[in-house]
């Protein structure tokens, strides 16, 4: 007989006794203790290591995202290509416990402005059906990115500019792409 | 058997840590109680307010400079440590509480200089904002007769704004 075989035969029970451990833990502790073992290592390698959980607070992403909602960030996401327009991302700021949830805009070499509320991307409008839009943003000069960064933005707009964290990132502080 | 000599080597490695804590380890454990200093209650008496100004300018050197955004965005620059404590009081007596901490704290300690750099991401909430206000610091720290003291605080933006 196995090992795994031996591990689970039913142990000899008081006929009608309750046991108030079992349906905690089962009719063989060691399986369930080593299932919970690997459920536990599994949700750490796959919250640490590959979706981010997240929880947005303020309103620099509404109506998008409200404020308080649960979202996770795919670090895996940006593994076979590279970040795209209108990715909602995380990005850094020391590390990783606080990130920025924003959306890309602008990509690598493309020269951005803003004018009238209006995204100019190489002197084009960019349609953004999502933002709230606030005719006051304006940018003074324009743009042009470097190979590896971004221009990312919440899309609640109402606000002053300066109120509003936006700007342009260095690919390197992108975590990922936002799941939901 | 080996799992008592992991529990025990651990348990040496602690309290060693906790008797002989490095540079890096006291600059962290002082950034902590500087934002536990920080931070008030609404609730809390002007002889507290008083008393927890004092506590805070005692993490920082007497010509301490801090230049940073506030939480609507403007510039702000205090300079000296006597100026620091008077904000800190009028803060508190504004009536809403602040719950201040430091995330994600990168210490960079030069050696034998009695100097370091710290990078970190500072979160504050209260001071009656609907959202918490968050920022990037990098603060300088000198090693003093009394223990590391802050002596040079700047915020740096954490992404490139385009205006």
């Amino acid at each position: 007989m196995s090992e795994f075989g031996e591990h689970t035969k039913e142990p000899p029970q008081a006929a009608g006794r309750f046991q108030w451990w079992r349906p905690l833990i089962g009719r063989n502790p060691k399986a369930t203790f080593i299932r919970s073992l690997v459920l536990v290592l599994v949700c750490f390698v796959v919250f640490r290591f590959v979706a981010l959980p997240v929880r947005v607070r303020g309103v620099s992403m509404e109506p998008t995202y409200r404020n308080g909602k649960v979202n996770l960030i795919n670090r895996l996401a940006y593994l076979g290509s590279e970040p795209r327009r209108g990715d909602v991302v995380g990005v850094t700021f020391t590390g990783e416990s606080i990130q920025l949830l924003k959306r890309i805009i602008a990509l690598p070499g493309e020269t951005f402005a803003m004018r009238r509320g209006v995204t100019m991307i190489d002197g084009q409008a960019l349609d953004e059906p999502y933002t709230v839009v606030n005719e006051s943003w304006t940018t003074r000069t324009e743009r042009t990115l470097g190979p590896f960064e971004y221009v990312v933005i919440g899309d609640n707009r109402s606000m002053g500019m300066r109120l509003h964290i936006s700007g342009v990132v260095d690919r390197s502080r992108i975590v990922g792409k936002a799941v939901f | 058997m080996l799992a008592v000599v992991v529990v025990l080597f651990y348990g040496g490695f602690r309290v060693w840590m906790i008797l002989f804590p490095g540079d890096e380890a006291e600059i962290r454990t002082m950034l902590d109680d500087l934002s536990a200093a920080a931070s008030f209650r609404p609730s809390d008496k002007p002889l507290t307010h008083m008393a927890k100004a004092g506590e805070l300018a005692g993490f920082f050197t007497e010509d301490v400079e801090i230049r940073a955004e506030g939480p609507r965005g403007e510039m702000r620059r205090i300079q000296g440590k006597a100026s620091l404590q008077q904000i800190a009081v009028s803060a508190q007596s504004m009536g809403s509480g602040l719950t201040l901490g430091f995330k994600d704290v990168l210490v960079a300690v030069k050696e034998g200089q009695g100097q370091a750099s710290c990078r970190l991401t500072m979160i504050a909430n209260g001071l009656g904002e609907p959202t918490p206000w968050v920022q990037i610091l990098a603060i300088d720290v000198v090693e003093t007769d009394r223990g590391w003291k802050v002596a040079d605080v700047e915020a740096v933006e954490a992404v490139e704004r385009v205006d």
